[in-house]
């Protein structure tokens, strides 16, 4: 057990876990001493018929104020306002977020607007900046992978100025996480895929991060463990509502471990691929894991040893070698990636050369990769990773994970 | 590895380690707070507890207030007159938020005191629906002295037998600071880490509750690393290590205390813990040495799932142990691993601790007696707690008795 000099570790969300949650929101809303909620939410969500399910849930015991269906897949100021004056309008009281990452910060966005009673989101962008308690905010993810549900951070473009704003407050986080599994039922397998192995990258990089603490490392082993006990299950049979609801459990104990420990070189290198190639984040997770616990092989082996338990199950953990384990570990995220493959008919991507968009072209090309390697640079979370990296490292470690290579360790330069 | 239907709520923070005390004027400034005001025992007043409090805030701009010290006693009952006082103190002075410095008298003394300045003097005299707490209150700190038994961070509250539960009454920052530690005595340690190895571990076992397992797994953890060392370095003080390890071993379990109150507020029921406290009315043993006494036949009885009861070898013994162990073996061993936990407690205090129900002074004709007195104990209205299977009571204190395995015919 790794117990640091000193940490913290918070996470004041109420967690409602049930194959029937969503009948629950009333009752929840009502105890905060609120009736009147919009409802936000994202067009796909809303096309793939989920809140007809959470409207049907409420069965006429709130007074819904307002559907909201406008939130664009990358949060926008813009909306946040507009949203925030419908808020007042219709004289909401609440507001139930159904969607994924960029609904949960729109709501944040909307929730800091409406509580504070003010009008420039701006005054409000840094750290422990909110001092009092926001309106209440119900969360209903709709995919098991960000784990923004549990998060008191959100992130807010403005388009105009070209900048992103972050808000971080405990007061962001979500009154209640509503983890439903008839939310991510009719998942197709391949985003299934990647919104888990999203969650795995979380619990993976909570767990060998320097700022790790026994609290974040606990949950990370649970979410751990429960996605490699059901994700390969549920692909293959995608109505099993217990793995459904497994998967979601584990997606927020992954949120809640990497909010309360920090993510690195996996993330900074994800952020910048789907920056500049718009890839699913989910997806450059799933392929860049491996690579990055390899590069902080030297680091953090131990740590990355001990995760071959939950990873493979305690048989493989007990007959192999302690010096080998931790090349198992990551040995056997790559081999969950080629079996994610498998099961979704080769649409779960093990490399970037072979991604396609729509269309047939593929979407990362070698000549991107510099481009990528010194947009990683700039990412924040690049500073929380256990070994340095410079920008010569993040490109030899894409231009491993776009040939589907594993990582030439030997030309590490190790701090 | 499934996950059940359940429910997860810990509004606590925690703040652990060095230093830990320096956080937390920028803590009470992001809730908004700029005054608090400080409830304290007699106990941490005499070992100058408030000083490095006071030294956190002195270029804070915040206004600390002081508190006169309570009667950190074994009285469970709270003094109204000095609660009155306190209520008068922080209304008349502007408080805005409390911190509780000490162990269980005194977070008792804040969560009263934290219902009467945001809900009105009143509510701690109404009964019923009335004594519903649904709202935030104002800002409470909780920094424990020691270990406690889990009662401070958890939901409920209690004032002279009157009971308050609410998940709004659980501190919201718990700061454990070795610096402000004192050295509890050897009979506070052991009851506390008592409490926290059953309650960490039948929740760990019986709970399908993947958040609340995280808790367990990592205060059995903390226990396990911390606790017999602890003991044994107060009581044998020619092998006592060296202050900072001596100190680590105090922080560690004063941090395992804390997660025992979340996971007091989130598993109902649970069986060892009832049992245990209702026990030690009656007998030699304290609560929490009652309740590891019956922790082993309580698991044996109630887990319905074997392989739950073995997966406890993991925070109990680590991987290697874990992953080398074949699952059939597995729940007999992690039953054994709590019973010598026990007989080494045992061997470390010189004999002078319970190993099993008949070193309490329990004999075989009281067990219908105390199982009777069970069914006249009810549990206090407004807790969560369950009312006990009176033949389960029998079964678990008869095999509990001389520490004897469960007749295995019985579970079929």
């Amino acid at each position: 057990m790794h117990i640091p000099d000193y940490y913290e570790f918070c996470c004041r969300v109420n967690i409602v876990t049930d194959h029937h949650a969503l009948e629950k929101i009333p009752e929840l809303l009502l105890s905060m001493g609120a009736k009147n909620p919009m409802v936000l939410t994202d067009k796909g969500v809303q096309a793939a018929g989920l809140i007809d399910i959470v409207i049907g849930a409420i069965d006429n015991k709130l007074s819904i104020k307002t559907i909201e269906d406008q939130v664009p897949p990358d949060s926008d100021l813009k909306i946040v306002n507009r949203l925030a004056c419908v808020y007042h309008e219709k004289g909401c009281d609440a507001i139930i977020a159904v969607g994924g990452g960029s609904v949960l910060d729109t709501a944040k966005g909307i929730n800091i607007l409406v509580s504070e009673q003010a009008q420039d989101l701006m005054q409000f962008t840094g750290a422990g900046v909110l001092k009092q308690k926001l309106k209440p905010l119900i969360a209903v993810p709709t995919t098991a992978g960000t784990g923004s549900e549990v998060t008191s951070v959100a992130v807010i473009a403005d388009h105009e100025k070209n900048l992103k704003m972050l808000f971080t407050s405990p007061f962001l986080l979500p009154d209640t996480a509503i983890i439903d599994p008839r939310m991510t039922l009719t998942l197709p397998p391949h985003i299934t895929a990647a919104t888990a192995m999203d969650a795995m990258a979380h619990a993976v990089e909570a767990y060998v991060m320097l700022s790790k603490n026994p609290l974040s490392d606990a949950h990370a082993i649970e979410a751990i463990k429960l996605i490699c006990h059901h994700l390969v299950r549920v692909i293959k049979q995608p109505s099993d509502k217990k793995g459904r609801l497994a998967l979601a459990t584990a997606a927020t104990m992954a949120g809640i471990a990497f909010s309360n420990s920090t993510v690195g070189m996996v993330h900074a290198l994800g952020h910048s691929m789907g920056s500049v190639c718009h890839l699913p984040h989910g997806n450059c997770m799933a392929i860049l894991l491996p690579y990055g616990l390899e590069y902080n092989l030297h680091k953090v082996e131990d740590e990355i040893a001990e995760l071959l338990l939950p990873l493979a199950g305690e048989e493989i953990y007990a007959c192999t070698p302690q010096k080998n384990r931790a090349l198992k570990a990551i040995a056997c995220i790559r081999e969950l990636n080629q079996i994610l493959n498998k099961a979704t008919g080769g649409t779960h991507p093990i490399c970037f050369k072979n991604i396609k968009d729509k269309q047939g072209n593929f979407l990362v090309t070698k000549k991107m990769l510099p481009e990528i390697a010194r947009t990683a640079m700039g990412d924040g979370t690049i500073f929380y990773n256990p070994e340095d990296l410079d920008y010569e490292d993040c490109l030899m470690t894409i231009q491993a994970a776009w040939e589907g290579i594993p990582l030439d360790r030997s030309k590490i330069k190790q701090g | 590895m499934n996950t059940g239907n359940f429910t997860f709520l810990c509004r606590t923070k925690t703040g652990f380690g060095m230093n830990a005390l320096e956080h937390l004027p920028f803590d009470l400034s992001c809730m908004g707070s700029q005054k608090p005001l400080v409830l304290l025992d007699n106990n941490a007043q005499l070992k100058g507890c408030a000083k490095p409090l006071i030294r956190a805030f002195k270029e804070s701009g915040m206004t600390l207030g002081l508190c006169p010290p309570i009667d950190g006693g074994t009285d469970p009952n709270i003094d109204l007159k000095t609660l009155k006082n306190f209520y008068g103190i922080y209304i008349d002075k502007g408080f805005d938020s409390i911190i509780a410095l000490g162990t269980g008298k005194v977070a008792d003394m804040a969560k009263a005191l934290n219902i009467a300045v945001t809900l009105g003097p009143d509510t701690l005299k109404a009964t019923g629906e009335k004594t519903q707490i649904t709202q935030p209150l104002t800002p409470f700190i909780y920094i424990p002295t020691g270990m406690g038994t889990g009662m401070e961070t958890d939901k409920i509250a209690r004032l002279n037998g009157k009971t308050f539960n609410s998940p709004f009454l659980a501190p919201d920052l718990a700061i454990i600071d070795p610096e402000i530690l004192i050295q509890d005595t050897s009979d506070t340690i052991i009851n506390a880490g008592l409490t926290c190895l059953a309650t960490c571990c039948e929740a760990h076992v019986l709970s399908d509750n993947p958040p609340a397992r995280a808790y367990c797994a990592t205060g059995i953890g903390l226990i396990i690393k911390n606790f017999l060392p602890l003991v044994q370095s107060i009581l044998t003080p020619e092998v006592t290590p060296d202050k900072k390890t001596t100190k680590r071993y105090q922080t560690n379990l004063a941090q395992a205390s804390v997660i025992t109150g979340i996971i007091l507020a989130n598993c109902k029921g649970l069986l060892s813990i009832q049992l245990g406290r209702h026990l030690a009315k009656d007998s030699t043993a304290t609560p929490g040495q009652a309740m590891t006494i019956l922790l082993p036949a309580v698991l044996d009885l109630i887990t319905a799932n074997k392989s739950d009861l073995g997966n406890l070898i993991l925070p109990l013994s680590g991987l290697d142990e874990f992953s080398s162990v074949p699952i059939s073996q597995r729940p007999a061993l992690a039953i054994q691993k709590i019973r010598s936990l026990l007989n080494k407690l045992y061997q470390i205090c010189l004999g002078t601790i319970p190993r099993t129900l008949s070193d309490t002074g329990v004999d075989r004709e009281s067990i219908d007696a105390l199982v009777q007195s069970l069914s006249s104990d009810p549990p206090p209205p407004g807790t969560d707690i369950k009312t006990i299977n009176l033949k389960q009571a029998k079964t678990i204190l008869t095999h509990a008795l001389d520490g004897q395995p469960l007749n295995q015919a019985y579970l079929n």
